[in-house]
């Protein structure tokens, strides 16, 4: 052990990624600075070779974010998420005041991301959140959005967003957005959790409309409204100190359509810090013409302490008959001076069930300057 | 018999208790700080020069020649922390040191000298750790205004490497992808003392390269949003959840990846479409396209549409594709997509 030691705020890495799958190499660069507590700056771009010629690169984020006890604002690419409203990658700003009272107020505009380096004239967005806190327990927002399309308008929105805890072992999450140009709910979500020791409960019920959830430029959003409506709910127990188990079900209904979804999943730390862990999985989908049943199991271990191997197995047998073998094996080792290395071997089994073998591999290189 | 079977559920107990976790793992002994403090040592005799420390510089923990200073005929040749103090004990104050802000000298006045104030566990004679949990900062600190603004820099100075979840607020438990929308608009700027922006756009973002668990394969562990041959059974994924796709990918991104593999219909590849798809009447492709209108905009958008058109405009023996539920505040004659059919 150190006999002393102090932080790394300035932080640069870099991911050189390669799979035969696809196939596609990626070089992946990534820095991070919080010398200043207020400004960061962060960004993560690609470049990379796929099967087409022209895709080089790409930026994911790039962004400078400059703060104070006033507010905050953010430039550059970005996703914009508020409560009710779907994410948005965009290329702006967003500035976010505070008033007395814990009042938020958010603005936010610019330009949707088109990926690979792509540009479209007249795309544009804006909109924004008002956000109240109601004591100490519940916090209540209001969205809006407009999105355009080559000048025309593709989605115009509004919706409440609402988080409470009424206690420490209760907590409530609920949003609704309303599309304004067809009149309706496009997205909708309720969830309640409850936990005590170790258990915890939800139950949640969404509700999308994936005629709205369109552009509404799209020919495709005359056709009316058949939403589909998900419900259910999922229970954990830590039934001993490594071994978790989690429950998940429920059922979608979608027009006339009635389905159903469950999962099972048993996690055990093979050591009191979980650095070794043992999975198992089991799932069931029966919505429409999508039936299928699927296993997976999964074993992470530490071999000594630089080198890590883990390996995953699935199983997916759709009712058609059709059945998707698939298994991953990598070896870790973690070199010295901010090193990492990553190889490993995918056997997968494609849609129309064809066998294939696969090699992945990555390289991390992390440089990290102290105070 | 009777013997041979309780001998083998004893056994059966006694591995499934080590692997379970239910018998604790011996950490060693916590070291003796009270008995030391009730025979009059005081804290600074042992941890020498501590409250003349800044917020870095050394740990101050006891080495052997301080132990022996009193306890001169030592009962083992060991050192004497290989069994006196615990190593949660000692990482917790090596934690402390690196990602906290802080001074022990700055406080010493404050507290007229007085370690247990703070230091309340050291005259629990069981506990594993010395360092006082953030609580006993708030009964002197208010930190209001860093709250408010969810600052956490001035004492943390690298939350995210620290890897501490909050205790009271914000349980990342249970199936919280679900809800981590909600809670993120509500707590934006707690989310982001620990998440950078990134952490948001590698599944939201419009120009993720792979799958972003591929730059992970080495842990199977980590919530996957897309796990396993998430290829094989994406297209029955999307159909029992239609438009959830759309929630982060946008509509055109099935056909770019299919252009990209090869995989996209085009001449001479036979229609994925099944027989009776479009007929005069009764054709199976109006109710799917109102079930899921996001699967036919990812090959037939843009240009794409105007296959619909050319049987659906007004006038076309298609007929109205609008369902009973369609309604609209658009002008039928100049907006899109309306005035593709309804313009002559």
């Amino acid at each position: 052990m150190p006999a002393s030691a102090s932080a790394d705020p300035l932080r640069l890495r870099g991911d050189a990624f390669v799979q035969t799958r696809s196939p596609v190499g990626l070089l992946v660069l990534r820095g991070e600075d919080r010398l200043k507590p207020w400004i960061d700056v962060e960004t993560v771009a690609w470049v990379g070779a796929r099967h087409s010629p022209e895709v080089t690169g790409d930026v994911q984020t790039l962004t400078v974010r400059l703060r104070s006890s006033a507010g905050e604002v953010r430039l550059g690419r970005f996703v914009f998420a508020s409560g009710a409203i779907r994410p948005l990658h965009l290329d702006g700003v967003r500035a976010l005041g505070r008033a007395p009272f814990g009042t938020t107020l958010e603005l936010f505009g610019g330009a949707p991301v088109a990926p690979r380096l792509g540009s479209r004239m007249f795309d544009s967005a804006f909109g924004g959140r008002v956000g109240q806190p109601i004591g100490s327990f519940a916090v209540l927002g209001v969205s809006y959005i407009m999105q355009r399309r080559d000048g025309r308008i593709a989605d115009q929105e509004v919706g409440p967003d609402l988080a409470i805890s009424p206690s420490k072992s209760v907590d409530i999450a609920s949003r609704l957005a309303v599309d304004l140009v067809t009149r309706g709910v496009s997205d909708a979500l309720f969830s309640i959790g409850a936990h005590s020791g170790d258990v915890r409960a939800e139950g949640f019920l969404t509700h999308r409309s994936p005629s709205r959830i369109l552009p509404s430029t799209s020919v495709f959003t005359v056709l009316g409204d058949i939403p589909s409506t998900t419900f259910g709910g999922t229970v954990r127990y830590k039934i001993a100190p490594r071994l978790d188990l989690l429950g998940t079900g429920g059922g979608i209904a979608m027009g006339r359509d009635l389905g159903g979804f469950a999962t099972a999943r048993a996690t055990l730390a093979l050591d009191d810090d979980a650095l070794g862990t043992l999975g198992v999985e089991l799932r069931r989908q029966y919505v429409g013409s999508a039936r299928w049943t699927g296993a997976r199991a999964l074993l992470g271990i530490p071999l000594g302490a630089s080198v890590r191997l883990a390996t995953e197995i699935e199983a997916v047998r759709h009712d058609d008959g059709r059945f998707w073998p698939w298994a991953l094996l990598a070896l870790a080792y973690r070199a010295p001076r901010g090193w990492d290395f990553v190889a490993g071997i995918e056997a997968v089994t494609t849609r129309d069930e064809r066998r294939e073998l696969h090699a992945l591999g990555r390289v991390t290189y992390t440089f990290e300057r102290s105070r | 018999m009777r013997p041979a079977i309780l001998l083998f559920a004893s056994m059966s107990v006694a591995a499934c208790a080590g692997v379970l976790g239910l018998k604790k793992k011996d950490q060693g002994r916590p070291f003796e700080h009270k008995r030391h403090a009730l025979a009059g040592v005081s804290c600074v005799s042992c941890h020498a020069d501590i409250d003349k420390t800044g917020d870095d510089g050394p740990l101050h923990i006891p080495t052997t020649a301080t132990c022996t200073s009193c306890h001169q005929k030592p009962h083992d040749t060991r050192a004497c922390n290989d069994c006196h103090g615990t190593p949660p004990a000692r990482e917790g104050a090596f934690a402390a040191r690196k990602f906290l802000r802080f001074s022990h000298q700055g406080h010493m006045a404050k507290v007229t000298g007085q370690c247990v104030p703070c230091h309340a566990a050291a005259g629990q004679p069981d506990s594993e750790t010395r360092r006082p949990p953030m609580a006993q900062c708030f009964t002197c600190h208010q930190h209001k205004d860093q709250f408010k603004v969810r600052d956490c820099d001035s004492c943390h100075h690298d939350l995210p490497s620290e890897h501490i979840k909050p205790s009271s607020h914000i349980v990342h438990e249970g199936d919280f992808l679900r809800e981590h929308g909600v809670r993120a608009a509500s707590s934006r700027d707690l989310c982001a003392t620990c998440h950078s922006q990134s952490s948001c756009d590698v599944c939201h973002g419009a120009t993720t390269a792979v799958l972003p668990w591929k730059l992970a394969i080495e842990s199977p562990t980590l919530s996957r949003l897309h796990p396993g041959n998430f290829m094989a059974r994406h297209p029955d994924e999307a159909r029992a959840q239609p438009a959830l796709c759309v929630t982060c990918h946008s509509e055109s991104s099935c056909l770019g990846c299919h252009v990209d593999r090869n995989v996209a219909a085009k001449k001479g590849v036979p229609t994925p479409h099944p027989p009776g798809w479009v007929r005069a009447v009764g054709g199976l492709h109006g109710q799917a396209a109102r079930l899921d209108p996001v699967s036919c905009a990812s090959c037939h958008g843009g240009a794409g549409e105007m296959l619909c058109v050319g049987c659906h405009k007004v006038g076309a023996p298609g007929g109205s594709p609008h369902g009973p539920t369609f309604s609209s505040t658009k002008d039928k004659t100049k907006d899109e997509p309306c005035r593709l059919c309804h313009t002559p």
